[in-house]
């Protein structure tokens, strides 16, 4: 926001119909282009009034910015090229049915098909099935099932068996019930008479001749083969991730998933965050998902974006950091180590800027800049680390025996609460803690450290969260490694690295708190920790 | 402008971020809390995590809690019912019972006096949170007071130095008008009856995962109820209270599977030597790793298909559980230190009252359904719609206050 213009437009970018159902969500709360990336149907969009632009097909050739101001630059079919501001993002691909006919080595005809052809020309295939007829379907095995697509074989499974009465049979891994009324769908199929058999041991095999195709499979239950020969044999298809996926996230610095899918693995993404304030995904592009969580997910998306642009209007409160710019040499660490993504470069320029609504307060930056030409401005929410001694304050310990002295550097979204809970809880460390508040386990230098074991204590302790649970995506690991680092360098200089101590333990987790603090306080003195009670470390562990 | 007051029922996760987003909108949550605490189930889920987050949900829980602690962005009320809603023209008129025994947690400090009087006398009247983000921190449980049993004063209301402790006649009574409703009253776990062939109730090392997460979130560990030690051989049964139509709950609770995987993962990581089996019916996907976790679980546990019969006390706190085993082709009957029942997630009780009182509907599964005529005044959320996880609900809570706002903005 560097020239002060805020941008509260949204940019939608779709491949099929679920862009236009957020597009009309969002339309009630602002402005919204769609960029679809292929030819799709016209829903009830077009007599939506705030869609000031719909570009279709298109190409995203360019994206930049942040929020309240992402570039993008489009092309379009007939070649001409578009750049255009937005405020925010919200990627609607959709995922892909493809068929697993290859998979069973079988070839599509008029008795073997796909789900999603079934679909498509239902009539065609269930003409000439009649009583007597055999129709099989085959879930699984080949690829994950989903509730999504096992609602439609139910659904099939059951109308084949009352409107032709066939023989109906469904082979299947597993049911994959948690969609609501499927699990009496099932039943209901069941007593039409539709023959479900599942199978955890085997799997059925097909073969096809000229004439008929046999399905030869183990009933395991009964200990029995059993051969059918369907006049009809559907597969479910696989889901697969948005072709355009892989390029779009590429393009605007959102981390991919599992299989490519979109969106990345983490705890705090929820159904509907990326990495990066202001891009939002949503739908079945981040695998399966029932069309009341896809409609669900764009009204949530609708709400983020509306509150965004609520938070635009306030002052920004709490810990941010400031960049001092005689002191920055512009190596353009921070702006490669920021895990948001808040701060950019912007030509004419002297030093990076870091944008207010994408920071998250995690001081990594702070810690990265090799010339400490970040700080955060008023005090923020805990260590100074050139001043730990003063910061040395809660104490905490069994008065009755001599124990060690230990500072704890504990991240204030995990092991500081951790803490405070066993703190009110009562619990009794076997130590004397100093805890020092921190805003990630990314913000701790190494510098800190040492200081920290030149201050006079027996030990250090380093808690963060979980690795793939850091707020700051890369902050616990980046400390992991730091804090390795530091004991192989002072192994090197003969200094014993036991007096130092990486681990990860979750907000809630008071018990586990005190777990590793008394574990560790007992190697401090010589034992190893393997007497106390519960079990090895509860969570967490060492640094290597 | 007259404050426009969105009565938002229940302080679970899905209440407190509806309330949330309410309030970084510009509009006016008030919730409404039955319960002495905030945070509803969620607040004692406990961390699953082995050497890395298995992404239980419970530090989500934590962040939004730590929020609201810190910013206080929205009013709300514990241990307050609603006794009466008037519909009049475009507005509600709510009335609200508080207490009569409560702590004003406007005056409580979280100091924890109370409790440790109540402690001391041996009582539980005081209950105290699972999360150090939850405030108040402290809550009365009227019903488990020993002083009003015995007749006596409450130790814990002159113990307080704040004298944020009430105890009152009569319960205290406000009338509010709103203009929308949020119902966000969550669900119930599932208990086994009295009689039931899992000897729940009767077996002490029979238990169901609530109470073991609760255990777990308590003291770090889930240990043997009659001894307090580590077990060898756990047995986890899938689908107790789900999927069974003749107990009346004919629908998939779509979680157990995921939260009791990650415990089974989780002990494991804990105590390497625990001898895991799990009877189950199908395995549910969850989460973007599901795969993953699956081929881990398969890999280090041992999977039964198909839920045992049988469970008989055996010597030494042992059960013995028997149950057709599809390898041998036979009954076989196994032993084990500690069986864990997967409960699932069942209606709130009060459902078809209040589905009466706002005008909604009850699926067939007994949860609440938006109203076809009066959609946007009212808005249903989170697990009192279905089952869901906490991420789920969040998103839920997201869409909900989105209608919400969307409504007071269009009316
Ligand atoms: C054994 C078990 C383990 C689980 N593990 C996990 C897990 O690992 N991860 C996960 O994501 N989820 C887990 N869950 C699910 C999780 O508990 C729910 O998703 C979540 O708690 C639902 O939140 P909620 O706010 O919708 O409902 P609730 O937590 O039930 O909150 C509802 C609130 O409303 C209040 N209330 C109800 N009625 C009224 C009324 N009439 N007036 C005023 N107040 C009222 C209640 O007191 C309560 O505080 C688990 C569930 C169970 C049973
Ligand atoms: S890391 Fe420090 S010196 Fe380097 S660009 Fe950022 S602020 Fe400037
Ligand atoms: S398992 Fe859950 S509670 Fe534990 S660290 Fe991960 S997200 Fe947090």
């Amino acid at each position: 926001m560097t020239d002060g213009r805020v941008n509260r437009s949204v940019l939608v970018v779709g491949n099929g119909p679920y862009c236009f159902k957020v597009a009309g969500e969002l339309a009630s709360v602002d402005s919204v282009s769609l960029a679809v990336l292929r030819e799709a149907r016209l829903d009830e969009m077009e007599q939506k009034p705030n869609l000031v632009e719909l570009l279709m097909p298109v190409e995203l050739l360019g994206f930049s910015g942040q929020p309240g101001e992402f570039r993008a630059v489009f092309r379009q079919t007939n070649g001409s090229h578009a750049e255009r501001t937005y405020g925010f993002v919200v990627v609607a691909l959709e995922s892909e049915w493809i068929s697993t006919l290859n998979k069973w080595s079988v070839v599509e005809d008029s008795r073997i098909t796909s789900l999603s052809k079934l679909e498509k020309y239902v009539n065609e295939y269930l003409g000439n099935i009649g009583p007597g007829d055999k129709v099989v379907f085959i879930s699984g095995f080949k690829q994950d099932s989903y509730p999504v697509s096992q609602e439609k074989i139910v659904n099939f499974a059951a109308a084949v068996r009352e409107k032709t009465g066939a023989a109906t049979y469904v082979l299947m891994e597993q049911f994959k019930v948690a969609q609501e009324g499927l699990e009496r769908a099932f039943r209901l199929a069941r007593e039409l008479g539709v023959v479900f058999v599942k199978f955890s041991q085997t799997i059925p095999e097909v073969r096809v001749g000229p004439k008929e195709c046999t399905v030869q499979y183990m009933d395991e239950a009964m200990g029995q083969a059993v051969n059918i020969s369907p006049q009809l044999l559907i597969f479910e298809d696989e889901a697969c991730p948005p072709p355009e996926g892989r390029y779009i996230s590429d393009l605007l610095g959102i981390n991919l998933g599992n299989q490519g899918f979109l969106q990345g693995d983490f705890l705090f993404n929820l159904p509907i965050y990326t990495n990066r304030t202001g891009i939002f995904v949503v739908g079945s592009g981040k695998g399966p998902i029932s069309e009341r969580e896809a409609e669900r997910e764009a009204e949530a998306v609708a709400e983020e974006v509306a509150k965004l642009v609520c938070s635009f209007d306030k002052e920004v409160v709490g810990p941010f950091p400031t960049l001092n710019e005689n002191e920055c040499i512009h190596c353009l660490t921070c702006y490669r180590s920021c895990p948001h993504k808040a701060i950019s470069l912007y030509p004419g320029q002297r030093s990076p800027q870091i944008s207010p609504v994408a920071c998250r307060g995690c001081g990594i930056c702070v810690e990265s800049c090799p010339r400490r030409a970040i700080d955060f401005e008023h005090g923020e929410s805990g260590i100074s680390y050139y001043d730990i001694d003063k910061e040395i304050d809660h104490i905490v310990y069994e008065d009755s025996r001599d124990v060690p002295r230990i500072a704890v550097f504990a991240c204030v979204n995990s092991a500081y609460d951790a803490y405070l809970l066993a703190k009110s809880r009562g619990d009794r460390l076997q130590a004397r803690c100093s805890v020092l508040k921190v805003p990630c386990g990314g913000r701790v230098e190494a510098a800190a450290v040492i200081k920290a074991l030149g201050s006079g204590v027996d030990g250090v302790a380093i808690l963060t969260c979980h690795e793939n649970s850091c707020k700051s995506v890369h902050g616990a690991s980046r400390c992991r490694k730091r804090i390795a680092a530091v004991k192989e360098m002072m192994t090197k200089c003969g200094v014993k690295e036991e007096a130092i101590l990486f681990g990860t333990v979750a907000p809630g987790s008071a018990p586990q708190f005190v777990e590793l603090i008394n574990r560790f306080s007992l190697r401090l003195q010589g034992g190893d920790g393997s007497s106390i009670i519960p079990g090895n470390a509860g969570s967490g562990g060492e640094a290597r | 402008m007259q404050k426009e007051v969105i009565i938002v029922i229940g302080g679970g996760i899905t209440g407190l971020t509806v309330a949330l987003e309410l309030a970084q909108l510009g509009k006016h949550p008030l919730v409404v809390e039955r319960g002495p605490l905030l945070g509803g189930r969620s607040a004692s889920l406990p961390c699953k995590a082995t050497d890395r987050c298995l992404k239980c949900n419970n530090c989500l829980v934590e962040d939004t809690l730590r929020q609201i602690k810190y910013d206080s962005p929205f009013e709300f009320m514990t241990h307050t019912t609603i006794s009466d809603i008037r519909r009049e023209a475009e507005s509600w008129y709510v009335t609200l019972e508080t207490g009569p025994f409560f702590i004003d947690w406007e005056k409580c400090t979280d100091c924890g006096a109370c409790y440790e009087a109540c402690a001391r006398l041996g009582a539980s009247g005081v209950v105290r949170g699972a999360s150090i983000n939850q405030h108040p921190f402290f809550g009365i449980d009227q019903k488990a007071c020993s002083c009003l049993q015995k007749g006596a004063d409450p130790a814990c209301v002159k113990e307080c130095p704040e004298g944020a402790i009430n105890i009152l006649t009569r319960p205290q009574t406000r009338q509010v008008k709103a203009h929308g409703i949020v119902v966000a009253t969550g669900y119930t776990p599932y208990v086994p009856p009295e009689k039931n062939r899992f000897g729940y109730g009767r077996l002490p090392n029979v238990i169901t995962t609530q109470e073991a997460d609760e255990m777990l979130r308590e003291s770090g560990a889930v240990t043997r109820p009659s001894d307090g030690r580590v077990p060898q051989r756990v047995a986890f049964v899938q689908c107790v209270g789900s999927r069974d139509r003749r107990i009346g709950r004919e629908y998939c609770s779509r979680i157990c599977c995921g939260y009791s995987l990650r415990l089974a993962l989780h002990m494991i990581h804990k105590y390497p030597d625990v001898d895991i089996t799990i009877f189950y019916m199908d395995i549910q996907n969850f989460g973007k790793d599901f795969e993953k976790y699956y081929s881990e679980v398969k890999d280090k546990a041992k999977l039964v298909r198909g839920l045992p019969g049988d469970f008989y006390a055996l010597d030494e706190g042992k059960i013995s559980v028997s149950y057709f085993s599809e390898e041998q082709q036979k009954n076989v009957a196994q032993p084990f230190d500690l069986v864990l029942l997967t409960i699932g997630l069942s209606p709130q009780e009060e459902n078809p009252d209040l589905a009466n009182m706002l005008g909604l509907g009850i699926n067939e599964d007994g949860f609440l359904r938006p109203s076809q005529a009066d959609a946007s005044a009212v808005v249903v959320a989170g697990t009192a719609r279905g089952p869901m996880d906490v991420a789920e609900c969040i998103c839920d809570a997201k869409s909900a206050a989105f209608k919400m706002a969307n409504f007071l903005e269009g009316s």
